[in-house]
């Protein structure tokens, strides 16, 4: 219905071809526009209406990220960030390594921490998906770390090597595979709760949630599973934990 | 020109150390990236050659060796690299040569009694103190516990807890510690 009267207004206007009703139709097709956005609407309307500081709150976290987008645009060629990026707290992003964060993420502060991002070589990869919570996260990365969409984090920290910074000097004794860096991969819509260590060559699979203080090396956890233990001896599917809890 | 501020910086410590505070001493070629915190009136020896920074990425950690008791003492040896390192001491704290700290802490005390009144702890000097060896390096946010010894050789997983003694030449993980294979 909007559509056909905005051009019905557009035909008038082409017709009289009068300013005013020119201007008119451009009122009618930016309604237009805003009538094709109604669940944006609705929520912004809904926390204007619920909780007006909160909508303050967002409007400058959206403001925030903007401007971080456009300074790594304008500064740093190696980090890509894509709009929306909600930013609550700090962020810090440094090394020659490429970043690269999808659309939708957001930063809130988790004790005292906002997200850090470290990569320490040049062929060092970071890519992160859409709608990540990413509070309280420090990355540390020296080859290739990838996250994928909605996945949920606290604060916990993320390496791909034991060693960020230097290297230890018994290279001669511990003549392992250990001490190389290694992917680590974090699937669809995982979990990480508080105080978590990801090392390196671990890969979480889609949906599954890694306990409170527990690190993670060197493993995969299936799909849906519940991992606890430091350092994560066995993992649990959500499905028996449900059971368990309904007592049959 | 980093490298050279922090030279500059590390000699301008020492000299500010040797004529104000008689409790530390420091060897030459101290090169310092961030703040080097030192607090307490216990003794602080640390060796030739040491580097203190901080982790790329974390703005706010710094390195900090504290001593809550006249009698402590805090050795650490030659060519040590302390990156955002907590190192809190009641008795004794002694590291040799080639230490790795990154980002975790060393203390050799429980600050209070495990009883519920919170009293001052009964503890021994030769129970608590803590001896790390030679070529020892301590990954990301691993806790070294009291009455500890770690030989030589030794690499200590990020995110460990370390609290019963370490042979020589083995590299350990978890909580509580255990062996990696």
């Amino acid at each position: 219905m909007v559509v056909q009267t905005a051009s019905s207004i557009n035909k008038i206007s082409r017709d009289l071809t009068g300013v005013r009703l020119g201007f008119a139709s451009c009122v009618f097709r930016m309604i237009d526009i805003l009538r094709n956005f109604p669940p944006i609407l609705c929520k912004l309307a809904g926390r204007l209406r619920s909780d007006p500081k909160s909508l303050i709150l967002y409007i400058k976290a959206f403001v925030k990220g903007f401007f971080y987008a456009i300074f790594f645009r304008l500064f740093r060629n190696n980090v890509t960030i894509k709009l929306p990026f909600l930013v609550y707290y700090k962020v810090r992003i440094c090394g020659p390594g490429s970043v690269f964060i999808d659309r939708g993420c957001s930063v809130y502060p988790n004790i005292f921490d906002g997200l850090s991002i470290a990569t320490f070589s040049e062929d060092a990869q970071v890519r992160i998906g859409k709608g990540c919570s990413l509070g309280g996260v420090t990355i540390r990365c020296h080859k290739k770390i990838v996250i994928d969409d909605r996945a949920m984090f606290a604060n916990c920290l993320i390496q791909d090597a034991l060693f960020s910074v230097s290297n230890p000097i018994n290279l001669k004794i511990h003549e392992k595979n250990y001490l190389s860096p290694l992917d680590v991969h974090i699937g669809k819509k995982v979990w990480l709760a508080g105080q978590t260590i990801v090392l390196r060559g671990s890969n979480i699979a889609d949906e599954s949630i890694i306990a409170t203080g527990s690190t993670c090396f060197d493993r995969d956890i299936s799909k849906s599973h519940l991992a606890i233990g430091n350092p994560i001896s066995r993992s649990v599917s959500v499905k028996k934990i449900e059971k368990m809890v309904e007592g049959k | 020109m980093k490298d050279i501020y922090a030279k500059i910086r590390g000699y301008l410590f020492t000299l500010k150390c040797r004529l104000m505070r008689r409790n530390i001493v420091i060897g030459s070629r101290l090169q310092l990236y961030c703040r080097l915190e030192i607090k307490g009136v216990g003794k602080v020896f640390i060796g030739n050659d040491c580097i203190v920074s901080k982790i790329i990425g974390d703005s706010r950690h710094y390195v900090t060796i504290y001593t809550h008791d006249p009698s402590a003492t805090v050795s650490i040896g030659n060519n040590a690299r302390l990156f955002a390192a907590r190192i809190s001491s009641k008795f004794a704290i002694q590291a040799g040569d080639n230490l790795l700290i990154e980002e975790s802490g060393i203390m050799d005390t429980d600050f209070h009694s495990l009883s519920s009144d919170r009293k001052d702890p009964m503890e021994n000097r030769n129970q608590c103190r803590v001896v790390i060896g030679n070529r020892v390096s301590i990954g990301a946010r691993s806790v070294i516990c009291k009455g500890v010894t770690v030989g030589d050789d030794v690499i200590v997983w990020p995110g460990s807890i370390i609290n019963k003694s370490v042979p020589s030449g083995v590299a350990v993980c978890g909580n509580p510690v255990r062996l990696v294979k």
